[in-house]
């Protein structure tokens, strides 16, 4: 599918992940977490498509069911006892809901952050710190660049290694890395000094830093971010006021005010789908052109 | 005004007991290419950042002067002189800073404040002018070393700079990137007028476009002035200095006296024409090395092919290659022919998904990796050599010693023995990995670029080296770029091309049939001289129409 949103400005994608990931690890109610795992797992396919089905069943679920398994086998607050265990500790109805929640928003969380890795590449990233703290994105983007190139270094410096002894066996490997990991430091702190003569020469530290970056923020940024600002007032407002609270223990008690209740959810459902939104709202406006 | 002006500069290192720079004097005017040549250790690097007040080596004793643009150059201040003085080394890994080409670029002009707006517009400007536009979003480590040579150049010309000086930036590049590099800096200078001051080995590709020559020797000035009055002055005072001058030029200074030296492969046919006109040349009369009748193989590879990932391209594809012992073998070919590939399949880093490689015994050969320094694992030369046969100073047995000592009078390598291996310049940390490999007492050696960064002098100590050890009995494979090089001191030639061998024979068969990828001397002597492919050829057959 089309994925304009990847597209926007750095600051678009960052509040839309940071309100959406900040809300979904905070609130254990299950219509607000089942709203955020909705909107994570279909967002999720159109980014990776079939890529996260992969990894959620491979990966994301069976965590997910052992903490839904686990929460209720170790916690045995509640009301509600359904059983009692051999060993004479209860089972009870709230530490099994709490314990399904609880993996939803397990899963929820995971998912978010496959996306947000996809969507916050590391210009993004560096532009954020950059905004901030320029020299921070320096080390950053400086980070980026040499740790591959030392582990190819080590790499290769293992592998010649590895071809002078015949038989190769977990004690020689050892000795091996440690060699080659003395001798990768050696060679690095040899570039360093020529990297630091470059920087010197390019006028590094001479005045003050400013940040070169591609992003622009446009009109659709603008709109887009009015509308991440707009659901997180909304759904701030509705949940100190009391909407989308949950307690599960020692009785399992929700928000009973609906309206408020009902503000939070479309606010957050808003903010979760705002990404699937866009992009089959660009996806439209391109077969209509066309 | 001139853009530099250098009186009398001095220059000592803090330990060191000799000057590294005495009595420098020159003066480069706006707009000049300006040529540094010397010997490797001879002080071009020191003075090239003498010549930047940010880069002056650490506590070293400078004294004379030097202006910048008629402003003593130690009153710049840090922001004039990082814009106005670019500095282009010679690694082009280690020069960049950031991960991504465009951030690069941008580089230097963050660190000087630029606007945003500014820097869009020189960062767009820069790739189109130098056309990395298809690059702007790549990741620096995907890029080959010519492109990052490239960066650097972008990078440190987008501050606008009045002159850029550059210390050996081909050093480390294949000779396609070295002649494409080496373009834009001839361009930067004709079309923008920027002041160029560069050192190099490579002397034929520069000295064609330079305005002066600087020579200098152990630190001390030998010339400064235009190019062929340059030339001619080093032929007569540094016989030393002179070998590494091209092939034409070595030409006309025996066989004329004038100093209108030719500067290039067309100005040396020119000249030899002329030379031989209405002149009998004879053929050149080859003696066959008679071959020996029985050729032990040393290593035989039998329809190989390997790729690096499953669903990845075919790197070497169906080769078959047979190499005798106490031979020395040469793999020619451009970049990403699969030339390192074929030593790493060779050696058993890698292995081919189909077909056979055989030689004599498990780990026969050994490989002398392009960097050298990725084989040093200790503190000092000696502890490398008692690290290879795998023993403490105390485990020695007289053997050992006996080994390390015959290893180290082979490479004359007494005064080193105590150095930091990384201290070492790029051709001697070459002669202690060698013999570094040569204690593991492997059947065959593997050379990977093994005259990269090298001066001439070095180049011709390696060639020794190789031929020698070849006499002992060990077999030589290498892979190279440097095409006169290999036709010197190799046995056999290949050309690898596009994973496959094309043709193998004997140098002056192969390069004969070449027509561009061919030693300077055949290219010079071609149709004039029938059959040169050496220097000699050429010196031969001229000595007999004298």
């Amino acid at each position: 599918m089309y994925n304009e949103f990847t597209k926007c400005h750095p600051f678009v994608n960052f509040f839309c992940f940071l309100f959406v990931i900040t809300v979904t690890v905070f609130f254990n109610h299950p219509i607000i977490t089942a709203v955020s795992f909705a909107g994570a797992m279909i967002y999720g396919i159109t980014l990776l498509g079939s890529k996260i089905l992969k990894y959620f069943f491979l990966f994301v679920l069976p965590l997910c069911l052992l903490c839904g398994i686990f929460n209720p086998v170790f916690n045995h607050q509640g009301m509600t006892i359904l059983f009692y265990f051999q060993d004479g500790n209860p089972l009870t109805m709230e530490s099994i809901v709490y314990g399904g929640v609880s993996a939803l928003l397990l899963a929820s969380v995971l998912l978010w952050f496959v996306s947000f890795n996809q969507v916050m590449d590391s210009d993004k990233i560096i532009y954020l710190f950059g905004r901030v703290v320029p020299s921070l994105a320096t080390v950053i983007t400086m980070v980026m660049r040499l740790v591959p190139m030392y582990a190819c270094h080590f790499k290769e410096v293992y592998r010649l290694r590895a071809l002078e002894i015949k038989k190769l066996n977990i004690y020689r490997r050892i000795r091996i890395s440690l060699a080659s990991v003395s001798s990768t430091t050696t060679w690095a702190l040899e570039n360093a000094v020529f990297t630091a003569d470059s920087m010197t020469a390019r006028g590094y530290g001479s005045s003050k830093r400013s940040f070169y970056s591609d992003f622009v923020f446009t009109n659709r940024d603008f709109i887009l971010l009015s509308v991440i600002i707009l659901t997180a007032a909304v759904f701030s407002v509705s949940a100190v006021m009391g909407g989308g609270y949950a307690m599960y223990f020692p009785y399992i008690k929700m928000g009973d005010n609906h309206l408020l209740n009902m503000s939070a959810y479309v606010s957050f459902g808003l903010a979760c789908f705002l990404p699937v939104f866009f992009n089959v709202w660009e996806e439209l406006k391109w077969r209509f052109m066309k | 005004m001139a853009v530099y002006e250098v009186n009398n500069l001095t220059f000592k290192y803090p330990k060191g007991k000799n000057y590294a720079l005495k009595n420098i004097s020159f003066k480069v005017e706006e707009g000049e290419t300006v040529i540094v040549c010397g010997l490797s250790g001879s002080g071009k690097s020191t003075l090239l950042k003498c010549l930047k007040p940010a880069l002056v080596p650490f506590a070293g004793e400078l004294s004379g002067e030097i202006f910048f643009d008629g402003t003593p150059s130690k009153e710049m201040s840090n922001t004039e002189q990082a814009a106005k003085i670019g500095f282009v080394m010679q690694r082009p890994d280690n020069q960049i800073v950031t991960h991504k080409l465009w951030h690069e670029m941008a580089f230097a002009m963050e660190n000087l404040g630029f606007d945003k707006e500014m820097m869009r517009l020189k960062v767009g400007e820069m790739c189109s002018y130098f056309g990395l536009s298809h690059l702007y979003e790549r990741d620096v480590n995907t890029l080959s070393g010519g492109q990052k040579q490239l960066i650097n150049l972008a990078s440190v010309l987008a501050a606008d700079p009045k002159v850029i000086i550059l210390d050996e930036p081909t050093s480390q590049l294949d000779p396609i990137s070295a002649t494409e590099f080496l373009n834009v800096i001839k361009r930067i200078n004709r079309e923008l007028g920027i002041t160029i001051i560069i050192s190099e080995h490579r002397l034929e590709e520069v000295i064609s476009f330079a305005d002066k020559l600087l020579a200098i020797d152990k630190g001390r000035q030998v010339f400064f002035g235009g190019v062929k009055e340059g030339i001619k002055t080093i032929a007569l005072k540094n016989q030393e200095l002179f070998k590494s001058m091209p092939v034409g030029i070595k030409l006309y200074d025996r066989y004329s006296n004038g100093n209108d030296y030719p500067l290039d492969v067309c100005g040396s046919r020119i000249f030899l024409k002329k030379y031989t006109e209405n002149k009998k040349i004879s053929s050149v009369v080859i003696a066959q090395k008679p071959d020996r009748e029985k050729k032990e193989t040393a290593i035989k590879c039998s329809d190989i092919w390997f790729k690096y990932e499953k669903k990845g391209k075919d790197i070497i594809k169906n080769l078959s290659l047979e190499v005798y012992k106490g031979e020395i073998f040469s793999v020619l070919g451009a970049n990403g022919s699969g030339k390192s590939t074929l030593l790493k399949c060779l050696c058993g880093i890698e292995k081919p998904y189909r077909g056979r490689i055989k030689a004599e015994g498990r780990n026969a050969a050994a490989l002398l990796p392009q960097d050298p320094a990725l084989l040093f694992l200790k503190e000092t030369v000696i502890d490398e050599f008692y690290e290879s046969i795998n023993k403490g100073k105390l485990g020695l047995s007289g053997k050992d010693k006996e080994k390390i000592e015959e290893a180290v009078e082979f490479f004359k390598l007494d005064k080193l023995l105590s150095m930091h291996p990384y201290d070492l310049s790029g051709g001697e940390q070459q002669k202690v990995a060698l013999a570094k490999l040569l204690l593991k007492n492997p059947e065959i050696i593997l050379l990977d670029e093994p005259t990269k960064g090298l001066d001439f002098s070095f180049k011709e100590k390696l060639q020794n080296t190789i031929k020698q050890l070849a006499k002992m009995g060990k077999t030589i494979i290498m892979v190279s770029h440097d095409i006169d090089f290999t036709a010197e001191c190799s046995d056999r030639c290949a050309m690898l091309f596009n994973g496959e061998i094309l043709s193998c024979s004997k140098p002056r068969d192969f390069f004969q049939k070449n027509r561009f990828y061919t030693t300077n001397a055949s290219r010079i002597g071609r149709d004039i001289i029938p059959n040169a492919v050496f220097t000699d050829d050429i010196l031969k057959a001229l000595e007999g129409i004298r």
